[in-house]
């Protein structure tokens, strides 16, 4: 194996630890804060495994979306809630045998899908999105459907955030 | 909305370019403070007004005139009006002689405790005891703030009259 | 002169690996660990210079002197106030979150500092060069967005209603004012073809001064919102109220002592500067001469960068000691109202003129 290969299959494996480390820190978490707080290393080496596999535009992004505004709005929810309840949430199960089913049919069928699949044999290179250009272009000519119907439902989503965020005594 | 944003679009563009030239003129008035010379001085050098003098009257520190013909070296009779009359109790004489020969052979001024009410001055008969307009008297130790007999003799012996000023007023009253 | 050090640098490396059998992908990494120690002290010194500087100036705008007994001119004011903050107790308040207190400001801190992996020092002088090659600009404000976790981490972990409240507008603040700067910062990417910062200074060289993305008339509106944008983002006055003096004590860093508060001061700092870099990068041509491409008075790149970034920190200073602060309702409405639309015209504009001109 030359050296970058073994260069590169050492940083998967940091950023696999990384991933896998900070996943049992959001399960295990005594609060939920910390539970929240600890998915943040783990987008951050999803962002990670992007770079390593050259996928540039979605290591930008996945940085820029996830760690940076998804992770923001859990904690500010998290944060709310702790204020609205008054102290710590404590991160608990309350129906064991519920999760334990839904956990397990959702593990069966990802293994599954994963095993049905055979990725050796892809060709990246056909799928078309690789970079912002590619990107790009295919959002605004094969796919502008899906672009716009999604423009549509942001706007949606953010007229009803000020419809139930706005309090009842406005004038205006 | 309407009284931030103006009635239509004329008006708010007036409103942003009212804004904007606001900031500008700010920016300028900034500007030429930064460039000003200040007036600050770097003390204690005193680049700006090397020869600054405190105002007649100024309450600085203390001094004993002299009389050269009286015993003693000074004008102070050693009335102890002055001790008497001081609030913090901070001058400490010890007489000795009598009649026109009383003179004081021991005159402490407790600076630490002084308030600078100026009432020693103004009580003493003969004019012997004065405030001088020396302020830089800061010290790090707080004996050193006490001024005894031969201090306040050597710094009377550089005044020719006595800082006497009369109380002006205050200014609803017409004074200065 | 910088590709000059580091092709030494790599070369004197190389031979080294090679006498001791070490693999070469080994010169790869540690040439990234003397780039980002590189980056640590330049953020270091560049926020003392910074305070110090801030400190003189804000004094000779309000007629007084600044900091004058500490070393000629205090110029060592600064580094002794950082020792002094060194050997301050470190005081966790009582029923405080311990790891978030502690992991506040280092995150904040760590996240200000990776912004300067992408930025071209001098022609081909990016430290992350493959990254800044497809995503420069993206990576940037990535990064812009992570700071808000830091301050959310100090804020929730002082156990202060204050410094609560102070994290969470500061938090809101920096995440919407985050929209129109990419729009800003967008309306250039249009204009250069590509995301990539050295690509955006490459096209800004070849006239020297003339060339530069400020003179371009549809690239004003852009200017002025990065400015204000970018202002707001690193929280300086007219935006400061997430750490107002006078309002909210001190905001999210109220409860913080000693070296924790020092970072997070330097990290302020820190992305102020990048502020300035950026806009250097994007509009005053970046590490190109004012005098043409092949520089005639050879200054090396970095410095010319160093300057442009500085005169620009200098014009945002004189701002701040200008202006009033904004209330956190005036300070949201003229985001979403005023910056958004202005945004949107701008990008309008740039894309026509794209196309067009």
């Amino acid at each position: 194996m030359s050296d970058v290969q073994i260069f590169a299959d050492l940083a998967f494996y940091l950023v696999a630890a990384l991933i896998l480390v900070s996943a049992l820190g959001v399960l295990f978490a005594r609060r939920v804060l910390h539970a929240a707080l600890a998915l943040l290393p783990c987008l951050l080496g999803i962002a990670g495994l992007y770079a390593v596999l050259a996928a540039h535009f979605m290591f930008a992004v996945q940085i820029l979306i996830y760690a940076g505004a998804i992770t923001v709005l859990i904690l500010f929810a998290v944060m709310m809630l702790q204020r609205i309840l008054g102290g710590g949430i404590l991160a608990g199960s309350h129906n064991p045998l519920v999760g334990l089913l839904a956990a397990g049919t959702m593990f069966l069928a990802l293994v599954a899908a994963l095993l049905m699949t055979d990725f050796a044999g892809q060709d990246p290179g056909s799928l078309g999105v690789g970079n912002a250009a590619q990107l790009g272009q295919a959002l605004l000519t094969r796919e502008v459907l899906a672009f716009e119907a999604l423009s549509v439902v942001i706007l949606a989503a953010i007229i009803g955030a000020i419809v139930i965020a706005r309090t009842r005594a406005e004038g205006e | 909305m309407r009284k931030r944003y103006g009635d239509n679009l004329w008006d708010l563009l007036r409103i942003l370019a009212a804004g904007a030239w606001s900031i500008l003129v700010g920016l300028y008035i900034t500007g030429i403070n930064l460039i000003r010379p200040g007036v600050c001085e770097r003390y204690p050098r005193r680049d700006h007004r090397p020869d600054y003098q405190p105002r007649p009257g100024y309450r600085g520190d203390f001094a004993l005139l002299s009389d050269p013909e009286r015993p003693g070296g000074l004008r102070c009779i050693a009335c102890l009006q002055c001790q008497n009359i001081c609030p913090d109790q901070c001058i400490h004489i010890t007489p000795e002689g009598k009649g026109k020969d009383r003179h004081p052979v021991q005159f402490r001024i407790d600076t630490g405790l002084c308030q600078f009410c100026w009432l020693c001055v103004e009580v003493c008969p003969v004019a012997a005891i004065t405030m001088t307009p020396d302020y830089e008297t800061a010290t790090d130790q707080p004996q050193k703030l006490i001024r005894d007999l031969d201090t306040l003799r050597e710094r009377g012996r550089n005044i020719p009259e006595p800082q006497r000023v009369e109380p002006v007023g205050c200014v609803a009253d017409g004074g200065a | 002169m910088l590709s000059f050090i580091a092709n030494w640098l790599r070369d004197l490396l190389t031979a080294w690996f090679q006498a001791w059998h070490v693999p070469l992908v080994f010169v790869d990494i540690l040439a990234w660990i003397v780039g980002g120690v590189a980056i640590l002290i330049l953020v270091m010194v560049v926020a003392l210079v910074f305070i110090y500087l801030e400190r003189k100036i804000s004094g000779y705008i309000q007629s007084r002197l600044g900091p004058e007994r500490v070393g000629p001119w205090g110029i060592f004011q600064t580094a002794m106030d950082a020792l002094k903050l060194l050997q301050k107790e470190d005081i966790v308040p009582a029923g405080a979150d311990k790891i978030l207190h502690t992991l506040g400001p280092i995150a904040f801190f760590v996240v200000g500092l990776l912004g300067y992996l992408v930025i071209p020092w001098e022609e081909g002088g990016t430290i992350a060069r493959m990254v800044d090659a497809h995503v420069g600009v993206l990576y940037v404000l990535a990064f812009g967005s992570l700071s808000v976790i830091g301050i959310l981490m100090g804020g929730w972990g002082s156990n202060n209603k204050w410094s609560l409240l102070g994290a969470l507008r500061g938090a809101a603040q920096m995440i919407s004012y985050e929209v129109p700067m990419l729009l800003a910062v967008v309306c250039v990417v249009l204009l250069a073809g590509s995301l990539s910062l050295s690509t955006i200074v490459d096209q800004q060289k070849t006239l020297g001064l003339l060339s530069w993305n400020l003179w371009r008339p549809w690239l004003w509106l852009p200017v002025i919102l990065y400015l204000i944008a970018a202002t707001a983002e690193v929280n300086r006055t007219p935006f400061d109220l997430p750490e107002a003096e006078s309002e909210l004590v001190a905001g999210y860093h109220t409860e913080y002592s000693g070296m924790k508060f020092a970072f997070f001061f330097l990290a302020e700092y820190g992305n102020f500067f990048l502020v300035g870099l950026i806009f250097s990068v994007l509009f005053l041509g970046g590490w190109s001469s004012p005098f043409g491409y092949p520089d005639p008075l050879r200054i090396p790149g970095v410095i010319w960068l160093l300057g442009k970034a500085t005169v620009t920190v200098f014009f945002l200073m004189w701002v701040r000691w200008t202006l009033p602060r904004l209330r956190v309702d005036q300070l949201m409405s003229l985001c979403w109202k005023v910056l958004l639309p202005v945004g949107f015209l701008s990008l309008l504009i740039a894309g026509t003129a794209a196309l067009y001109v």
